[in-house]
């Protein structure tokens, strides 16, 4: 029949003790590379356990804690605390564009009491900051996980147009 | 880190519970066993990845149990010690057409069903029978008395 498998197509190959070895050692060799995925995922390497980065000025020191890396479809939160040195009269809150592509913004809790574009970031404007100050911005995010890759994610504290802090970030979205 | 961490753990759980429930109910499935079963399933799928259904996750958690179960494997063929634990021991249910009441009732074993199974391996009666042994998979393997 044809297409139909001839048992004595195998039967004729010996398996020879070099072949039990390459099988073996191809077998350990992928288990090894799987030992190698989890270890770098116990390690986060694949998110989304948060990381911190902190920035300051004169003005104000700033505080980002949000994950570095995250997976496609999974929820997660990014909290931005101020703390002001001396006073902030308009504290603005600038988001690279890659807090928002390819993601849905759940939430941004204190609402902004304005929000803006500049240079293709968004801008949060915030009431006033004086001196001591403590304002934390909770933001939840989720990922379409459809959007993959690597992408920019700085925040920066600008007082009205004046830069006050700026945090350097990366954000990498694994399928 | 949590996903792998979930993974050992809901595998550790699964060992302890097939070894906690006995090889007969695992190998026997009568529809409500196997309805459980998917049952089980599906809460160990919601335990593990609960709301990640991303291809990394997936993978992690593939890979994960996996890597555990050659590992299992593995602790079974070098310690003999620990073969007991992980897959269990041959046990006899039958020695030269006499039924050991002992072993079944561990086992949770009715004499109708060793004769059930002994029936569909084409033996007529359990006086024909030299050995019967509970396999570590569950199944029965007879040998006949010569």
């Amino acid at each position: 029949m044809p297409g139909f498998f001839d048992v004595q197509d195998t039967a004729g190959a010996p398996v020879t003790g070099r072949s039990i070895m390459v099988g073996l050692w191809t077998r350990r060799v992928v288990l090894a590379l799987f030992a190698v995925f989890v270890l770098l995922a116990l390690f986060d390497r694949f998110g989304q356990q948060p990381s911190t980065a902190v920035a300051g000025g004169p003005a104000a020191i700033m505080r980002v804690s949000a994950p570095e890396s995250v997976r496609g479809g999974l929820l997660y939160q990014v909290r931005v605390e101020i703390r002001a040195r001396r006073t902030v009269r308009y504290p603005r809150l600038l988001l690279d564009h890659g807090w928002l592509e390819g993601m849905q913004v759940n939430s941004i809790e204190p609402n902004p009491a304005s929000e803006a574009s500049r240079d293709g970031r968004l801008v949060l404007s915030y009431d006033q900051l004086n001196s001591g100050d403590l304002l934390v911005i909770w933001m939840q995010f989720q990922v379409d996980p459809t959007y993959v890759g690597h992408r920019p994610a700085d925040v920066e504290l600008d007082d009205e147009r004046t830069p006050v802090a700026r945090v350097e970030r990366s954000l990498t979205i694994y399928p | 880190m949590d996903l792998v961490l979930r993974t050992v753990f809901v595998f550790v759980l699964i060992l302890i519970v097939t070894r906690a429930v006995g090889r007969r109910e695992l190998s026997s499935m009568e529809p409500f066993d196997l309805i459980l079963l998917v049952v089980i399933g599906d809460l160990v799928q919601q335990g593990v990845t609960q709301s990640d259904y991303s291809l990394t996750g997936a993978t992690t958690v593939i890979v994960t149990m996996a890597l555990l179960t050659v590992f299992t494997a593995w602790l079974s063929f070098r310690f003999a010690r620990l073969r007991p634990v992980l897959e269990g021991q041959p046990v006899l249910l039958v020695a030269d057409g006499r039924v050991i009441e002992k072993t079944l009732r561990a086992e949770r074993m009715t004499v109708e069903e060793i004769a059930a199974e002994a029936r569909q391996q084409q033996i007529g009666s359990l006086d024909d029978i030299a050995y019967a042994v509970l396999e570590t998979s569950g199944q029965i393997s007879f040998l006949q008395k010569s």
